[in-house]
């Protein structure tokens, strides 16, 4: 942290001098039979402060008197005088102008109420969260809420006009009023998403929304629609892909893998999907996530500093919502990649009902392997049950399905009920006869090898939101994550030996939580909330390993189950003092049952606003614990080879926890430019490394999978990063730019050793994407360069000898390498383009899109071997992946 | 003015230069280190050692021997001198004869130029066969040859043969729980096949304790196989070497950790440079199978 500590404290001091000192403002007024609403603007140009009023009352009016001073409320209440009308303090500096003397039947009566309302989108209905709602004036906002809810309590009676923005989405300003005749029915702001590409049409309007409400530094809204056009690895469009090109977002893989944040492993995510947790967010190893694209509605990623209703991951939170469905007609997507088929369909049910479904299917398998019995999967077998013989000689495939039913009785309440399944299953049966003699696998043959790898997750989340009032919000949720993973192994190299080993693993956690907004006073909106957790972990191994005819065989039967309960509360306020602070502290206290564990996490998060509409800035502290570990058996073959292994904290292992710091700057100078800087320090504690890095999987014998024998291969160490990232986007018309950089260092520390860099610490990384749209043509081209990731050489060779090989036998030779990740993989560098075509066919919108994975075909470096055998030491590079141009087809309507 | 700018763009530089020099990766060249390798058997006069230096990457000769260095082995709180072996780059003798004894602590010390290596160890109890058990099976079996990559696949037959080890436990030892064995079966030719070698095992480290086969017995089983050429070839006779070696955890590191040497370098015990000095008790055997 030494070297970050300096940067630190330079960011430190540029926002302290960013931020303007409050100084007594001198104020000369003098009207003569004056317009009020002129006086009215010099007094707000010579103060600073803000004054907002209805036209209505203001209209008309002149005014006469003369002020010196340096009192605006003075000021205010001189040029008012006589006026028959007075100003209301809303909060320091913010001033609304009322009626002095409202008479019965000609003017209101003295009130104050609730400015409220649902933001949706335009075309589907669908409540658009974390939408930003702004009086015109005032610099005065708020966020909706999850629900697409908004309310500012407090205000005078009056009509604001509100200017109401979103990412993807145009804004709009349209007046809201806040009387006591008011409707109760809050009303509905719509919007109407931006159109970059894949579509023909530009709705003309203001541009978007470029700076986030959110007092949260690096947190990322991402607009899903623009999401599903970034490029994608054998154009498979998925979230995760989509995320890649945020700043600070990394994949493990070349192609892909799970998702590394600011260089942190991915096990300290926390990825949720409606509320619910999900274990294991992606497929074909990481290659994919689980996440469909055309299937979400909001996805927000928060890398660093988390609001207090989030916990569970150190490193970063993916708030993922599924869409309800379109409300008003009959909407769908259908789509074609070279590996899957996909379909998403909305249908509205009448009554404000609506049902979204989804689904996706790889088919390779069905097109290589035309005997496939997908009843031979491991994944669905129940315990004790024998996997089938399957004739399939090879199959690999992977699904998700997803349903969600929306229910809107009123306006006040909505009830919705979420359902995600989605696997992988991997089917292998290799007689090893037929490769000797391909073609012969009806020879009946007992040598060979048969796999049957099963994961997948399931979620099932039902959701209550509940409008009482104006002001107090309620959301309920309760839900089920499963995550179930099967290997079955049957290996028989001689018909007098074999490995059969089954090993299976079952995680779900059970949740029940509860989340309360409540708009307290335009200065405090509250949120609080309690979380009641649930978890079982499973798992069990049934292995046999016989050697010879006489070999009794080492049987092992294995079984680990244990329960783990934690209870959550929290609070946060959402601190409005000014137009130009934000403050959000908050305290998050876990209860954790193992152990036990209780740790009291406190949040605070602020903005300061340093140029209305322009320049905002933000600062983070945040402290988070994990409770679940994810390990991995280091020795043996035969289990633990594709599953997600999770450990809980207990007397035998600590929850890990983590601290952040970060501060950003963002900037809009111009309306089709944005700015952003971010800087983050993060220190993690109690975090799991391998006691033995250089011990990988190389035998059939292993230490078992009880915690025990797990935990024995790791060593609870520490961890920091800290980096600077820098972004910027611009809009023009149909075309959009953004660039990034990222300079990031994430390093590790088994204890009583020095850091050493993490396996995914890239000190830099510059991305680019450019996505637009000509005529009936779109293009969409990303490009990344990074530094290569952490990679152990050796710096000399040695010999050394054993006391079994005998004095004639030559000495065996070894690479010394003094330090793990002591080098470094050269600079990794990919451009990715997709070129689509939209047209209409059978009453249908379509895009057919042409997309090419490295473009330059660069040959990049993603790991090296070292053979230390004489006579010189030689390093073989393994290359990544080459040019692989791929077509898709997605049709809409 | 002037002056106010360039001390902005000179803070600027300054900070950059900070930030360019936190994302460099310095790589510090490595000296030449010590490799000490010596192995004392319990009840066996005190061995040669052998002590070489770590050579660069690209050098042919990859185990450059150490001739000039100082090597003393203390024993039991003894010291004994040990001098280079003429005409053995590398080798080094003890300067007077001596046996080390069961629970004798050993040190090693080796100084070379600036560099100072030493390792210590314990001498265990020492370790004898009592009985060796050889099952060869009946007839040979099918089997799948098939090289590492999987490139060269062919069906073929071998004998499995089943070797059991016995040996009586220490006498009571305080240090038992660290206590370590390794066996090995060594056939005359390694089997070709790598799909067969992983169900194949002759060679593997365990705690003693792991083994206990009765009150005071030990036993560990092994498999090793014998390639035929058809189904009803003989077994061919064959000598096979069994060994049994007891250690403390420094060896049993050592051991299982040097099978890999594309993937790592094995654990050793020697501070201030590589290799491994350790004390063990070896009983070896050589047997007449198929005969």
């Amino acid at each position: 942290m030494r070297r970050s500590s300096p940067l630190l404290l330079l960011w430190i001091a540029v926002l302290a001098f960013a931020v303007p000192e409050a100084a007594a403002q001198s104020i000369r007024l003098t009207a003569e039979r004056t317009p009020l609403e002129a006086v009215l603007q010099q007094l707000a140009a010579q103060t600073g402060i803000d004054v907002v009023f209805a036209q209505r009352l203001v209209e008309g009016r002149a005014v006469t008197g003369r002020y010196l001073g340096d009192d605006p409320e003075q000021a205010l209440a001189t040029i008012l005088r006589d006026s028959g009308l007075r100003a209301e303090r809303l909060r320091p500096g913010q001033y609304v102008i009322v009626s002095a003397f409202p008479t019965p039947g000609l003017e209101p009566e003295p009130y104050y109420g609730t400015l409220r309302g649902t933001v949706v989108d335009g075309e589907t209905s669908e409540v658009l969260p974390g939408a930003h709602v702004v009086l015109v004036g005032l610099g005065l906002g708020t966020a909706t809420n999850p629900a697409g809810y908004f309310a500012l309590p407090g205000l005078p009676a009056g009509s604001y006009r509100v200017r109401v923005s979103y990412i993807g989405y145009r804004t709009v300003e349209r007046e809201i009023s806040v009387y006591p005749e008011s409707e109760e029915v809050p009303p509905t702001v719509r919007l109407v998403p931006q159109v970059f590409v894949g579509g023909e049409a530009v709705v003309e309007g203001t541009e978007g929304e470029r700076s986030d409400l959110l007092p949260v530094p690096g947190s990322d809204a991402v607009d899903v629609r623009q999401a599903a056009a970034i490029p994608a690895f054998l154009g498979e469009s998925d979230l995760f892909q989509a995320l890649e090109w945020l700043p600070g977002v990394g994949r493990a893989g070349e192609a892909g893998g799970e998702l590394v944040i600011r260089g942190s492993d991915s096990h300290f995510n926390r990825y949720l999907l409606d509320g619910a947790p999900i274990i294991h967010p992606w497929h074909t190893f990481g290659l994919f996530s689980t996440f469909q694209t055309e299937a979400l509605k909001s996805v927000r990623l928060y890398k660093g500093s988390f609001p207090a209703e989030y916990g569970g991951g150190l490193s970063s939170v993916l708030d993922v919502e599924m869409k309800d469905g379109d409300r008003d007609d009959v909407a769908g997507v259908v789509a074609l990649s070279p590996v899957s088929v996909r379909a998403v369909g909305e249908i509205p049910l009448g009554r404000g009902a609506s049902l979204m479904l989804s689904g996706r299917r790889s088919y390779l398998d069905l097109l290589l392997s035309p005997r496939v019995q997908a009843t031979s999967s491991a994944l669905f077998l129940s315990e004790g049950e024998v996997a089938p013989e399957s004739k399939q000689d090879l199959g690999y495939y992977f699904f998700d399905v997803g349903a969600k039913v929306t229910l809107r009785p009123s306006p006040f309440h909505r009830f919705s009920v979420s359902y995600y399944e989605g696997g992988d299953d991997l089917n292998a049966d290799v007689p090893f006869v037929s490769l000797i003699e391909p073609g012969q696998t009806d020879v009946p043959n007992p040598l060979g090898l048969r796999l049957n790898y099963g994961w997948g997750n399931r979620i099932l989340s039902a959701r209550y939101r509940y409008l009482y009032g104006r002001r107090l919000f309620l959301t309920a949720t309760g839900y089920y994550s499963r995550y179930r993973a099967g290997e079955q192994a049957f290996v028989q190299p001689t018909t007098t030996s074999l490995v059969d080993s089954d090993y299976r693993v079952h995680f779900a956690e059970t949740g029940l939580t509860a989340d309360v907004d409540y708009y307290y006073s335009l200065e405090h909106q509250i949120r609080f909330g309690t979380r009641l957790v649930g978890r079982t972990f499973e798992s069990t191994l049934d292995e046999t390993i016989r050697r010879s005819e006489t070999d009794d065989g080492a049987v092992r039967t294995q079984r680990d189950a244990v329960r783990a309960l934690e209870a959550v509360a929290y609070v946060q306020d959402t601190w409005q003092p000014s137009a130009e602070w934000q403050v959000q502290p908050g305290v998050r206290v876990e209860l954790f049952g193992l152990g036990p564990y209780v740790s009291v996490s406190p949040r605070v998060n602020v903005r300061y606003v340093v140029t209305p509409g322009r320049l905002f800035a933000k600062a983070g502290l945040s402290r988070q614990v994990q409770y679940l570990h994810r390990l991995r058996d280091r020795y043996s073959y035969t289990y633990d080879l594709a599953s997600s292994r999770w450990i809980p904290a207990s007397g035998a292992v600590r929850p890990a926890v983590g601290w952040q710091v970060a501060a950003g700057l963002e900037a809009v100078p111009a309306n089709w430019l944005s700015l952003g800087l971010d800087v983050y320090g993060r220190q993690l504690g109690d975090i799991l490394l391998p006691a033995d890095a250089f011990q990988d999987k190389d035998g059939i014998e292993g230490p078992g999978i009880l915690p025990g024998a797990l935990l024995e291969q790791y060593v609870a160490g520490s961890g920091r990063s800290f980096g600077i990232e820098a972004a910027a986007q611009a809009e023009r018309g149909r075309w959009r730019l953004g660039l990034s950089y990222a300079f990031a260092r994430s390093q590790e520390r088994p204890p009583g050793e020095v850091y050493r860099r993490a396996r995914y610490d890239a000190p830099h990384t510059l991305k680019g994407l450019l996505q637009g749209a000509l005529g009936r043509w779109t293009v969409s081209l990303a490009a990344t360069a990074r530094s290569g990731y952490p990679v152990t050489v050796p710096v000399a060779r040695y010999a050394l000898g054993d006391v079994l090989d005998g004095d004639e036998a030559d000495p065996t030779y070894y690479l010394a390498r003094p330090a793990i990740n002591n080098g470094r993989l050269p600079v990794y560098a990919r451009v990715d383009l997709a070129v689509g075509y939209a047209f209409r066919l059978f009453g249908m919108d379509w895009d057919a899109n042409v997309q090419a994975y490295n473009l330059f075909n660069r040959r990049n470096t993603v790991g090296q071997r070292f053979d230390p055998d004489p006579p010189v030491v030689t390093a073989t590079d393994v290359q990544g992946l080459p040019i692989l141009p791929m077509v898709n087809l997605k049709g809409q309507w | 003015m002037v002056s106010g700018r360039v001390g902005r763009y000179g803070r600027l530089g300054v900070w950059a230069m900070l930030l360019t020099l936190a994302a460099c990766d310095v790589a510090e060249p490595e000296p030449a280190r010590l490799v000490v390798e010596a192995f004392v058997e319990t009840g066996q006069p005190l061995p040669p050692v052998t002590i070489r230096r770590t050579a660069d990457l690209d050098d042919p000769d990859a185990a450059p021997p150490v001739s000039d260095a100082a090597v003393m082995l203390t024993l039991g709180g003894e010291d004994v001198a040990y001098a280079p072996v003429p005409g053995q780059p590398g080798q080094y003798a003890p300067q007077r004869a001596r046996t080390a004894e069961a629970g004798e602590t050993l040190a090693l010390a080796v100084t070379w130029q600036s560099q100072r290596a030493t390792a210590s160890s314990r001498m265990p109890a020492p370790i004898a066969l009592d009985s060796v058990r050889i099952v060869p099976a009946a007839a040979p079996v099918e089997a799948v040859f098939a090289d590492s990559l999987g490139l060269e696949v062919r069906e073929g037959f071998l004998y499995p043969v089943d070797v059991t080890l016995y040996w009586t436990a220490p006498e009571a030892d305080p240090n038992a729980d660290s206590s370590w064995v390794r066996a090995r079966l060594r056939p005359p030719a390694a089997f070709p096949s790598a799909v067969v070698d992983f169900v194949l095992l002759t060679d593997a480290t365990r705690r003693e304790a792991d083994l206990a086969a009765g009150p005071n017995v030990r036993r560990w089983s092994g498999v090793y196989a014998v390639p035929v050429d058809s189904p009803g070839d003989p077994l061919p006779p064959h000598a096979l070497d069994v060994f049994v070696l007891r250690s403390g955890t420094d060896y049993a590191r050592y051991a299982l950790s040097r099978t890999d040497p594309d993937r790592r370098e094995p654990v050793g015990n020697v501070r201030g440079g590589l290799g491994i000095a350790a004390g063990l008790a070896l009983d070896r055997r050589t047997l007449a199978v198929g005969e």
